[in-house]
This record gives structure tokens, sequence and C-alpha cells, in this order.
């Protein structure tokens, strides 16, 4: 009963936003000063850990593909692994640990130290001032953050193969159009997309409606990141389903 | 001035007010007194519109606010300022920005009236602080002040307290006593004040409400306190002679 409360009240919640956003009734200043907040903030963890996970692939790409002397597959294998699954994944993951619980953190204590309710009566709308543009801001950055994250594990990937594989980039590169097609590439941002809107959500919406004081604030920060990842999981698997069906029908015609 | 009527309002299943019913005269101060947790936040919250009754009316000057949408509050707010029981201050602005919050979003004033506003609060609550600190470096007692300053700034008619004294030293307490008691009888503001203090309430209210478990248990004239026959009030007057 109550996870069906919150879903519908997280739902209503979205659709207010979205009611923002039709209208443009938003400050476009603040939503770029967020932006800049947000990327400043993440770029360094997100190149970092994009160019480790990356490294990762490849060297397992490596362990295995060495056995059956077929090393000259492992960027394409290493790179389309990276690109269509585990990029994004991971990348999301990192940033619901930091946007996600800094922005739900924040907002539970305006909430729970009566700021919210403060700016109501001092004529100030809440929703517009506060979750707009940080909903906006949360969404265009962590989009770029991973797209940026993306390329750092391609780039991680090929240092990794130089290094414990002795291959070189252009042996790198040289089967990557065979396992990474415009299709992979595409699904990957749209999953990036899809994950920005999950992790913009709950950190907005946990944190907006926190109750109870400091454990308030802690309870909201908690529920944000497990809900955001378990959310991002089966986004994940959703969308992987349906793109699968959808390249077979065209691979089929 | 403002009438309350068989006010009631529930959370879920847990009812936390019912059938509140009380009035409130121009420059009258009313204290509500109650244990904890029996509603006198939520109480005033209704009040202001930061939460939605579910039964009862709330009638200011004549006109019923219980249905009144946001945009219309927008209006009312100016005339019914509340000050929270946090400090509640922006923790992202400035004093300066704090106090001139309300008027730069409520009214048509320009930089150096504003500015001139804010200077004769900050003497009215007597706090010579930096405008540009910050509220994190300010002592608790200052931010309160500097909250009352906030919502005081509008020149509301009512004014809404919660727990104005409630953690400050005895010199502030009586400081924001004597300024309740001076915009009543000055600016003929009418003041609900949400207390636990009894000693604050015989010092300056006129009249006085008892809360128990969401409902009114006695309300009446200071004087008559002593003969409410209530059990808790007799405990809150206790405290006081102790
Ligand atoms: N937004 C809310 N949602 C659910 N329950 C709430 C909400 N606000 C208050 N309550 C509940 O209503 C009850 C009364 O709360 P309220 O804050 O009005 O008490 P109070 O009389 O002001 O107490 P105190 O003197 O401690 O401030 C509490 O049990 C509280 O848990
Ligand atoms: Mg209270």
């Amino acid at each position: 009963m109550s996870f069906l409360t919150s879903l519908g009240q997280g739902v209503i919640f979205l659709t207010t936003i979205l009611g923002y956003f039709k209208r443009l009734d938003f400050s476009v200043n603040e939503v770029f000063e967020q932006i800049w907040k947000v990327t400043k903030e993440s770029a360094l963890m997100t190149s970092t850990a994009g160019f480790f996970v990356g490294a990762i692939m490849t060297i397992q790409f490596t362990l295995q593909l060495n056995e059956f002397g077929a090393l000259g597959y492992l960027g394409g294998l290493a790179t389309s692994g990276t690109v269509r699954e585990i990029g994004p994944l991971l990348i999301a993951f990192m940033l619901s640990g930091k946007i996600g619980a800094y922005t739900s953190a924040e907002l539970g204590t305006m909430r729970v130290t009566e700021q919210i309710d403060a700016l109501k009566c001092l004529g100030a709308d809440p929703i517009r001032e506060l979750v707009v543009p940080r909903f906006l801001a949360i969404i265009l950055s962590s989009f770029f953050l991973l797209g940026f994250g993306l390329v750092m594990s391609i780039l991680g990937g090929v240092f990794m193969a130089r290094i414990f594989g002795g291959i070189s980039p252009e042996e790198y590169f040289r089967y990557v159009p065979q396992f990474v097609h415009l299709g992979s590439i595409v699904l990957s941002f749209l999953k990036c997309l899809l994950f920005a809107i999950i992790l913009a959500t709950n950190c907005s919406f946990f944190g907006f409606y926190a109750s109870g004081g400091a454990l308030g604030v802690g309870r909201a920060v908690v529920k944000t990141a497990v809900i955001t990842m378990v959310g991002i999981v089966i986004a994940d698997w959703i969308t992987s389903q349906i793109a699968d069906v959808i390249l077979r029908t065209v691979v089929q015609s | 001035m403002l009438r309350v009527s068989h006010l009631g309002k529930s959370f879920a299943d847990q009812t936390i007010l019912k059938n509140v019913s009380f009035e409130l005269d121009a420059g009258e101060i009313v204290f509500v007194l109650g244990t904890s947790g029996t509603g006198k936040s939520v109480l005033l919250k209704l009040l202001v519109g930061l939460l939605k009754p579910d039964a009862g009316e709330v009638y200011f000057k004549g006109q019923e606010l219980t249905q009144k949408t946001e945009a219309e509050w927008n209006l009312i707010r100016q005339k019914i300022g509340m000050v929270f029981q946090q400090p509640a201050l922006f923790d992202s602005l400035n004093v300066f920005e704090n106090l001139a919050f309300g008027l730069r979003r409520l009214t048509q004033l320009d930089e150096y009236q504003i500015q001139k506003k804010v200077a004769a609060f900050l003497e009215l609550v007597q706090i010579r602080c930096d405008l540009q600190s910050f509220p994190s470096q300010l002592s608790y007692g200052t931010q309160k002040r500097l909250s009352f300053a906030r919502t005081a700034i509008l020149e509301p008619e009512i004014l809404l307290f919660d727990e104005p004294t409630t953690g400050l030293d005895p010199q502030s307490t009586y400081a924001i006593n004597t300024l309740i008691q001076k915009m009543s009888k000055e600016l003929r503001v009418s003041s609900i004040v949400v207390s636990h203090d009894m000693e604050c309430a015989m010092a300056i209210a006129d009249r006085i409400i008892f809360l128990d478990k969401g409902e009114v248990l006695w309300q009446g004239a200071k004087d008559q306190i002593r003969h409410s026959g209530k059990d808790l009030v007799n405990q809150f007057l206790m405290d006081l002679t102790l």
C-alpha cells in the first residue's frame, strides 16, 4: 500500500514538474547555475570511474580471449560491452551516489528546517525555484557526464590493452565497427537519458517530501540511493530487452 | 479579524486536530498552549495554507480561506505572516537577502526603500551583525530574531508565532515578548503565539487557548485561567508557581 502510495505521489510530482516545463515557467539562469555546479563537482569522478570501467572490461576480455587465441576481437568486444551495458550502468550508479545523495540531502534539509514552508510564506513557489532547476540540471548534466564517461571508458580500454595485452590502438579498434553499430550507440545514449530521469525524479521527490528532522533527511538519502539504483537496473533490463527485440526484427527483415 | 470554526485535520488514519474553534480580534494576543505533539504547529500551518484542513472553515475579515488557490494564498500571506518554530532562514542567502526576500517578491519597493526597511527592522529586533554574513555563522538566538524580522518586515495584520522563545536565553525571551506586545499595542497587529511557556503567556497574552490531544480543552481570558477546573491547565499553572 505505502509503496503504491509513494509511486502515485511520485507520478503526480513528475507531472507537476513537467507542467512547469510545458509553460516554460522556470529561470533559465538558475538552470545553468545548477548545471555548472553539478558538472563541475562530478566531472573528475565520472571520468576517473569511466576510465577504469573500460580498463576492467579490457582486462577481463584479454584473459578470456587469450585462451582462444582471439585477442584480435578484444577491442570490439570490450568496447561493445562497455558502451552498451556496463558503462552507462556503472556511471549512473556513481552519479546517483554523488548527485542524488547531495540533492536529496539538500532539499530534505530545507524541508525539515521549514525553509520550504518559509519560501511559500514569502511569496516564492518552492517547486519552481528549487525543484525544477535542479531536476532539469541533473538530467542534462548526467546525460552529458554519462556520455563523457563512456568516451573515457573507451580510452581506458585502449590504454589497458596497450599496457596489458600489448595491443596497438589500430588493432584494438579494427573490429569495433563489427560489434558497435550506430544502433548500440543510440541505445546507449537512450539508456543514459532514462537513467538520468530516474535519478533526477527520485532525488528531488524524496528530498522535497522528507519529514522527521535530521533522521528524516537520512532516510530520504538512503531511499534515493536504493530506489534509484534498483530503478536503474530494472530500466536497464527493460531497455535491453526491447532493444533486443527491435534489433532482431530489423535483422530478420 | 480571524475566526476559526470547527477545524479538523488528520494525516492518514491519525487524527491530529478536531473541532477547533476560536476567534482573534484586532490587536489581540492569543496564546495556544499544550503538550508536545498535540498539533499546535499543524494548527498554525492550517491558518497560512501550508496544510489543508479536512473539516471546518477559517474566516479572515469575512473571507473564507480554506478553499483558496495557491495564487490567492500569496496575497493572503502578506496579511497573515508566520514565524516558524525553527529559524528557517535560507542557508544560501546572506542576512540582508533573507530579510529582503519577501519584500522583493511581494512588494513594489525599490532597492533604496528595501535597504531602509531592512535596517529599520534589524534595529527593531536589536541585531547588529554583518549584513553579508550567512545564517550558519550566527547564533541560534540571533537567527530566531532575524526570522522574526523577516516575517514582520512585510507588516502583516496577523502574526503567527510557533514557539518564538523556546530555546532562548531569558534576555532574548524578554526581548521577543516585548516585541510581540509592541507590535500589538502600536501597530494593532494580532498575534497567535504557540508556546509551552506559561510564564510568557501570563506576561503578555490577552487570551489563552489550551489544546489537548487535538481538541480545545479550555479557552478564556488570562485572568480566568485559575478557575478553569482542568487538571492539565492546573499542571501548567503549577510550573509557574514553582
Ligand atoms: N506533514 C505531516 N505528516 C504527517 N504527520 C504530521 C505532519 N505534520 C505533523 N504531523 C504529526 O502531527 C502531530 C502534531 O504535530 P505538531 O508538530 O503540530 O505538534 P506540536 O503540538 O507543534 O508539538 P511540539 O510542541 O513538539 O512542536 C505529530 O504527531 C506529528 O507527527
Ligand atoms: Mg510544534
